[in-house]
């Protein structure tokens, strides 16, 4: 097991490698440089502060060059510095950093919570009324937009209602309450399309689960109907639901950075939209470099309790 | 051997619903089984055999499965009129059963030993630590190594005989009264059948446990069985001793089946013998008896009248449903 996750560990150098170069040319694909998003169109400069600018804002050298210089800085942990503010860019990072995992987690939980009971409900009540009316809910939940299903729940819950508290964020270690209760509906927002989806892959496992010749053995020996269902089939069913569940907190973070903005909540999504306003180009890179971290090691955690739910899948195994 | 019944099964039908109709999958099936004995219930894939003993247990999945008319007598209780609760009390204590496939019996993700014990647990309360000795013992019995050990393997550790005995083991932990083996031994190697034949033999002989042994292979009817049932599309076409069964076979289609077994000192060129045709389909059975358009005694009367169960002598345990044997009935 060890074994595994440290070989799983190492081959985040290549993906980040990868990102690393996807992304510093990317962002310079975007028109306009920073120096000209800070420049706008009223400023004039003579050309000897337009030459000190271009040396500030890195624009002298070329690109591939920028990108050696670069990749140098964060080998050693240096992100570099806002092109905007001036201040380093990763403890600007991480101070943000919480409130958008905390988000993506409560997403997730809230998402598992609605979706995998819906989906047994639904599996053994199969086209039944129950079954429909659940199905049905699902499909809304995945075809509804995040950023309008977030921008009418502002309309409807905050404001007189207050069940929004409005002002400023506080963290969770400082006042859970509150800030569960800030965060409940944007979680909320981002969670629905996935609980649909969690419930759809639950529906379908669970029925074909049941329809297995050891769920007719548990039955046989005179188990209770709720042994039958939770030992012996949700353990089997629940399989591919931790795969996509796996794949979709990728997503579920992508969605953190639009629906904080929706609900002003000051995490990483905000700070990175910012950025590309702005084109501050180290806060994008840092950003998308940590943001694809968490990306494989969920991945990697979500591999890890599969296994351990799946005695078939041996990690140790010397062939992989 | 006592002559005390223990299951009495009369009148059985059990039918699917289909999209092509409806399939009569058991159709008034009557059998009694004595304390004790082994049963053999013979036919070909699809005659039945397997729908009839879930019946008994009302495993039969609904839907598309319906038991629609019959007793199952058990203990001066029928079981088809159990409440789903009343039922899972005899479910593994009193009956138990073994399937056909071993691997995808046994739940794939759950120890072995807990899927032993489960049982345990449920009809004698034992606790976890007791019901893990009494799993470990049980494995021992049946004959797997390093019991200790392998009893926190999971099935797919297992060989397809080692899972085969641990589906025995789970059958037999609670000590019951009827075990009903479906085609046991077809999924596995011809040297393990015999293993596996000889275990369900010895410890039902300890316990007294009386068995119904599905299969579709003679030679096992001929190792296991006291007395034989033949059926052919939903109905049983012939009951007979074991010795009846194979020395003075009445009905056309048992005959065929006696027929169809190679033997060793057959000449080479010749053709292997079969029964001509296929199962008739059950949802568009012939009016008349079932295996009629594969008789090769056919009369005019078997297209048009279905043959009731002549007994034989008086005999109610020797019966054939075949015209042919209408007068010997008449006669006695």
């Amino acid at each position: 097991m060890i074994r595994y996750i440290v070989k799983r560990l190492l081959s985040l150098i290549p993906v980040l490698f990868g990102v690393s170069l996807i992304i510093f040319f990317l962002v310079r694909m975007i028109p306009g440089t920073a120096l000209e998003m800070y420049m706008g169109t009223q400023v004039e400069a003579t050309p000897e502060q337009m030459v000190e600018l271009q040396r500030i804002f890195g624009e002298d050298k070329p690109v591939p060059v920028l990108y050696m210089e670069w990749l140098g800085d964060i080998i050693h942990g240096d992100f570099g510095y806002s092109l905007r503010t001036g201040r380093p860019v990763f403890p600007d990072i991480l101070s943000r950093l919480p409130l958008s995992l905390e988000l993506t987690l409560f997403s997730l939980v809230l998402a598992l919570m609605i979706g995998i009971p819906l989906g047994i409900v639904s599996s053994l009540h199969q086209n039944t009324f129950g079954d429909f009316i659940s199905r049905i809910t699902g499909l809304l939940g995945l075809s509804l937009p995040q950023f309008w299903l977030a921008a009418l729940m502002v309309m409807a819950f905050s404001g007189f209602r207050g069940w929004i508290p409005m002002g400023n964020y506080v963290g969770f270690i400082v006042d859970p309450l509150r800030n569960l209760k800030m965060l409940f509906f944007p979680s909320l927002a981002i969670g629905i399309g996935f609980a649909a989806v969690v419930m759809r892959y639950t529906r379908n496992s669970m029925l074909e689960v049941l329809q297995q010749d050891y769920i007719r053995t548990a039955k046989a020996k005179g188990l209770k109907h709720r042994s039958v269902i939770y030992t012996h089939a949700l353990k089997n069913a629940i399989l591919p639901v931790i795969t996509v569940t796996g794949f979709n907190t990728g997503y579920l973070l992508g969605g953190a950075i639009v629906i904080e903005e929706v609900f002003a909540l000051p995490g990483i999504g905000r700070l990175s939209l910012y950025a590309i306003y702005q084109r501050d180009y180290p806060i994008i890179q840092a950003v998308v470099m940590i943001i694809a971290t968490i990306f494989v090691v969920v991945n990697l955690i979500t591999d890890i309790i599969y296994a351990l739910m799946n005695p078939r899948t041996r990690l140790d195994d010397t062939t992989r | 051997m006592g002559k005390e019944i223990i299951l009495h099964v009369e009148g059985l039908r059990t039918e699917f619903q289909t999209e092509r109709g409806i399939v009569q999958a058991v159709n008034n099936v009557s059998f009694v089984l004595h304390r004790g004995e082994t049963l053999g219930i013979v036919g070909e894939s699809g005659c039945g055999k397997s729908v009839t003993n879930f019946s008994i247990l009302k495993l039969v999945q609904y839907p598309p499965g319906r038991i629609t008319d019959g007793t199952v007598l058990y203990n001066e209780k029928d079981l088809l009129q159990c409440s789903e609760d009343e039922i899972r009390t005899i479910r593994g204590k009193h009956i138990a059963m073994i399937f056909q496939d071993p691997l995808t019996s046994l739940n794939p993700v759950i120890k072995i030993w807990v899927q032993i014990a489960e049982a345990l647990r449920l009809h004698q309360g034992m606790s976890k630590k007791d019901a893990k000795a009494k799993a470990i013992e049980l494995l021992k019995l049946i004959g797997i190594p390093d019991a200790e050990q392998r009893a926190d393997n999971y099935p797919h550790q297992f060989s397809g005989g080692m899972r085969q005995r641990v589906m025995i083991a789970m059958a037999l932990s609670c000590n019951p009264d009827i075990l009903i083996a479906d085609e046991p031994t077809t999924a596995l190697d011809v040297t393990i059948q015999a293993q596996i034949l000889e275990i369900i033999k010895n410890l039902s002989q300890e316990h007294k446990t009386s068995v119904i042994m599905i299969t579709h292979d003679l030679g096992v009817v001929a190792e296991m069985c006291d007395a034989v049932c033949v059926m052919y599309a939903g109905r049983i076409v012939e009951r007979a001793t074991i010795d009846e069964l194979f020395y003075d076979p009445k009905h056309p289609y048992t005959i065929g089946l006696l027929n169809s077994i190679p033997r060793i000192d057959q000449d080479s060129e010749e053709h292997l013998h079969s029964i001509l045709g296929a199962p008739p389909d059950l949802i568009d059975l012939p009016i008349g008896c079932p295996f009629q358009p594969r008789c090769t005694h056919a009369m005019e009367i078997c297209a048009y009248k279905s043959p009731p169960e002549f007994s034989m002598g008086g005999d109610e345990s020797r019966t054939v449903a075949c015209w042919l044997h209408e007068k010997e009935h008449a006669h006695g």
